[in-house]
C-alpha cells in the first residue's frame, strides 16, 4: 500500500469502526471491546507505515477526489490531507494513547458498546483535526472530537454531567470563535486551504501585495487564537478543563487529557506557522504579546493551583495547564525570533512528550483509585507498600515530567529552554525553570504520600485484577525513559519541519 | 460618509449585534436552558455573518446553465459552510439537551446558583 493511500484510511478507520461496537451489541455477545482493540490495532500499524515513510519524502499531499478537482492556477478546490513530520508523530501518539485506553476500558469492564463508539469516534475527530489540511474542515474534525468528548465525559458515575455542560459551553464557544476567525480570513483572501493562505496572505500569488496589514486578517488571527486557547485550556480560559477531567470516568481520562487539548495546541502550531506564518508576526509584532501573556500566566496559575490541590486528578489537570502554557509561549518565542528553532524543536518534543506522560499519569491514577477507591491523595497514604507496579511507573513518570533526565519531559524542557537563552528572553527563562520548580513540589507531594507516610485508617486497599492495566502504566513509563535518550533522533527529525516553517 | 458605511454594512453590524446578545445571555444567566439558547444564539450569528459575506450584488443563484457564459452569482462556498456548521450546531444542541435532563434528574433544577447550593448541602 502506497504511503499516499494510508493517509485518508487513517482517519476513516476509526470513523467506520465506531459503528462495530453498536452492530455486535446485538449479536447478543460481548465482542465489542474485542472489536475496537483490532480497528485501534490497525490504525496503529497504519500511521506506524506513515511514520516509516516519513523518514523518506518530507510531506505527502492527499487530496480527496483526486487530481480533478484541483485547477492549475488556480486555488485548490476539495479538501486537502497533509502528512508531514509533525502531523504524523502526533498521530501515531493518537492511536497509541486510544489503544492502551481501549484495553484498559476492556480490562476494567466498566465500558459499553456504544463507550467503545464514542472513544472511536473520538480518535477518528481528533486523527481528522491532525490531518486535514483545510482550516473549515479543521472546524468540523474539531466538533467530532468536542460532541464525543462531552459525551464520554457525561458517562461518568457521579455529577458528571453538569461539568460535561460546562465543557459544552466552553468548548462550542471556542469552537464558534475559531469559525469566525475562519469567516474573516475567508473574507480577506477568498480559500480555505493553508498552502493557498500562507501564499495570499504572504502576496506570493493571486494579490499583487502582503495582506498582513489587512484589519480582516489580523482580527481573524485574534478570533482563532481565543477559540483555540480555550479549547486547549489556557489560562484564564482554563475554568472547564480540571472539573472535565476530573468528572470523567477513570478509564477515560488518560485519552481525554492527553489528546484532546494536545491536537487543540498542534493546532495553534499550525496556525501560527503554517497559516499565518512569521512573516505575519514580524509585520505585528505586538499581536503574539497578549497570547504570551496569557500563557506566562497560565504556567504560574497552574502550577501553583496544582500544589494546592488535595484530588489527584485535579493535580494533573491543573499541571496540564502550566504544562500548555509553556509549550504555546515557545511557540510564540520561536513565531517572533526565527532564529530561536530550539523553542519551536523543544515545544513539539514537550507537546509529544506531555502527552506520553499524562496518557500514563492518568492510567495509573485510575488504577490507584480504583484501589483506594478514593481520588483523595490522603486516602492513597502508603500504597506504594502495597501496590508494585503502579505506583513505581507513576513516580518514574512523574519525575519525568518534572524534566530530570533522561527522559522525554527533560528533551523537550531542555531545548526549550535553550531557545529561550539564546533568544535572551530572560522572563522565559526563569517560567521555564520556575514552573519545573513546582512540578518537583507536586509530583513530590505524590511521590510523599505513596511511599513515606504510613497508611491511614483501617480499610484495606483493594487488589483486583488489573495487573495488564498495571503494565500500560509501565509501558509509559519505559517509553519516557527511552525517549530521553532519542534526543539527536527528535531533533533532526523535528528540524526538518523546523526549516519549513521559519524560513 | 458614515451613512455610506453603515448602509453598505448593515447586515455585520446586525450580525455583531445579535452575537453580543448570545453571549452576554450565556454568560449572565443563571438558568441553563437560556444559557444553551444563548449558545444558539451565538452560534446562529455567526451562520449569519457567513450568509452575508457571500452576498453578491445582483447576483444569481450559482447555477450556470448550458451554453451561459459569463454570469454574476452569489458565493456559493459559504453557504455549504453554513450547512455543515448548522448541522454541527444541531448536534451540540442535542447533546447539551441531553445533559440538561441529566442534569435536572441529579439536582431537581437547572438554576446554576440552586445547583451550587445542592453541592454545597451534599458535601
Amino acid at each position: 500500500m502506497s504511503p499516499e493511500n494510508i493517509v485518508p484510511l487513517l482517519i476513516i478507520t476509526p470513523l467506520l469502526g465506531a459503528s462495530l461496537p453498536l452492530i455486535a451489541q446485538f449479536t447478543g455477545r460481548a465482542i465489542s471491546g474485542h472489536i475496537s482493540i483490532v480497528v485501534m490495532s490497525i490504525h496503529s500499524a497504519l500511521s506506524l507505515i506513515l511514520l516509516k515513510a516519513m523518514f523518506e519524502s518530507e510531506r505527502i499531499i492527499y487530496e480527496i477526489g483526486g487530481s480533478t478537482f484541483g485547477r492549475q492556477g488556480y486555488y485548490t478546490v476539495g479538501v486537502e490531507l497533509l502528512a508531514d513530520n509533525l502531523s504524523t508523530s502526533l498521530v501515531l501518539l493518537t492511536s497509541i494513547v486510544g489503544l492502551t485506553t481501549i484495553i484498559y476500558a476492556f480490562k476494567s469492564g466498566e465500558a459499553k458498546s456504544t463507550t467503545f463508539s464514542g472513544i472511536l469516534i473520538l480518535l477518528g475527530g481528533i486523527t481528522g483535526m491532525i490531518l486535514t489540511h483545510d482550516i473549515f474542515n479543521l472546524f468540523v474534525f474539531m466538533e467530532i472530537t468536542g460532541i464525543a468528548a462531552y459525551a464520554l465525559i457525561a458517562t461518568g458515575k457521579s455529577k458528571s454531567a453538569l461539568s460535561s455542560l460546562k465543557y459544552l459551553l466552553a468548548g462550542t464557544v471556542g469552537a464558534s470563535l475559531y469559525l469566525l476567525g475562519v469567516g474573516f480570513l475567508y473574507m480577506a483572501t477568498g480559500t480555505l486551504n493553508m498552502t493557498d493562505l500562507a501564499n495570499v496572505l504572504s502576496g506570493v500569488s493571486f494579490v499583487p501585495n502582503p495582506l498582513y496589514e489587512d484589519p480582516l486578517v489580523k482580527m481573524s488571527f485574534g478570533l482563532m487564537i481565543t477559540g483555540l486557547m480555550i479549547k486547549s485550556a489556557i489560562f484564564p480560559l482554563h475554568t472547564w478543563q480540571p472539573s472535565a477531567y476530573d468528572k470523567a470516568p477513570n478509564i477515560l481520562t488518560p485519552l481525554i487529557a492527553s489528546v484532546i487539548s494536545t491536537a487543540s495546541v498542534y493546532v495553534i502550531i499550525r496556525i501560527i506557522f503554517d497559516v499565518f506564518t512569521i512573516e505575519f508576526f514580524s509585520a505585528n509584532p505586538a499581536i503574539l504579546n497578549i497570547v504570551m501573556l496569557l500563557s506566562g500566566l497560565s504556567v504560574i496559575a497552574g502550577s501553583i493551583l496544582a500544589v494546592t490541590q488535595t484530588n489527584i486528578k485535579r493535580i494533573l489537570a491543573y499541571s496540564s495547564v502550566a504544562q500548555f502554557g509553556l509549550i504555546i509561549i515557545s511557540m510564540n518565542l520561536a513565531a517572533q525570533n526565527p532564529a530561536a528553532i530550539n523553542s519551536l524543536i523543544g515545544g513539539i518534543t514537550h507537546l509529544i512528550g506531555h502527552g506520553i506522560m499524562k496518557a500514563g499519569l492518568f492510567t495509573g491514577a485510575g488504577i490507584l483509585i480504583a484501589a483506594a477507591s478514593s481520588k483523595k491523595l490522603q486516602e492513597m497514604q502508603g500504597i506504594g507498600k502495597k501496590l508494585k507496579t503502579t505506583p513505581i511507573a507513576f513516580a518514574i513518570l512523574g519525575i519525568a515530567l518534572i524534566g530530570i533526565p533522561p527522559s522525554i519531559g527533560f528533551l523537550g524542557k531542555w531545548y526549550m529552554l535553550l531557545g529561550a537563552i539564546e533568544t535572551g528572553s530572560t522572563i522565559v527563562t526563569s517560567l521555564i525553570l520556575f514552573s519545573t520548580l513546582l512540578t518537583l513540589a507536586y509530583t513530590a507531594k505524590i511521590i510523599e504520600a505513596f511511599y513515606f507516610k504510613n497508611k491511614r485508617g483501617n480499610k484495606e486497599f483493594e487488589f483486583d485484577n488489573l495487573r495488564l492495566t498495571a503494565y500500560i502504566v509501565a509501558f509509559y513509563a519505559i517509553s519516557a525513559i527511552i525517549l530521553g535518550f532519542t534526543g539527536t533522533l527528535f531533533f533532526e527529525f523535528f528540524e526538518i519541519y523546523g526549516m519549513a516553517v521559519l524560513r | 460618509m458614515f451613512l455610506e458605511i453603515i448602509g453598505g454594512h448593515y447586515t455585520y453590524i446586525l450580525v455583531f449585534l445579535l452575537l453580543a446578545i448570545g453571549f452576554y445571555m450565556m454568560a449572565a444567566n443563571n438558568n441553563l436552558i437560556k444559557k444553551i439558547i444563548g449558545l444558539n444564539l451565538f452560534q446562529t450569528a455567526i451562520f449569519l455573518f457567513f450568509i452575508s459575506l457571500a452576498y453578491v450584488g445582483q447576483g444569481n443563484i450559482p447555477v450556470v446553465q448550458h451554453g451561459q457564459e459569463e454570469i454574476l452569482y452569489a458565493n456559493p462556498l459559504p453557504h455549504v459552510i453554513v450547512l455543515t456548521a448548522i448541522v454541527v450546531g444541531v448536534a451540540v444542541t442535542a447533546v447539551a439537551l441531553a445533559l440538561s435532563i441529566r442534569i435536572y434528574e441529579e439536582y431537581g433544577t437547572l438554576n446554576e446558583k440552586e445547583i451550587e447550593e445542592v453541592i454545597k448541602l451534599e458535601s
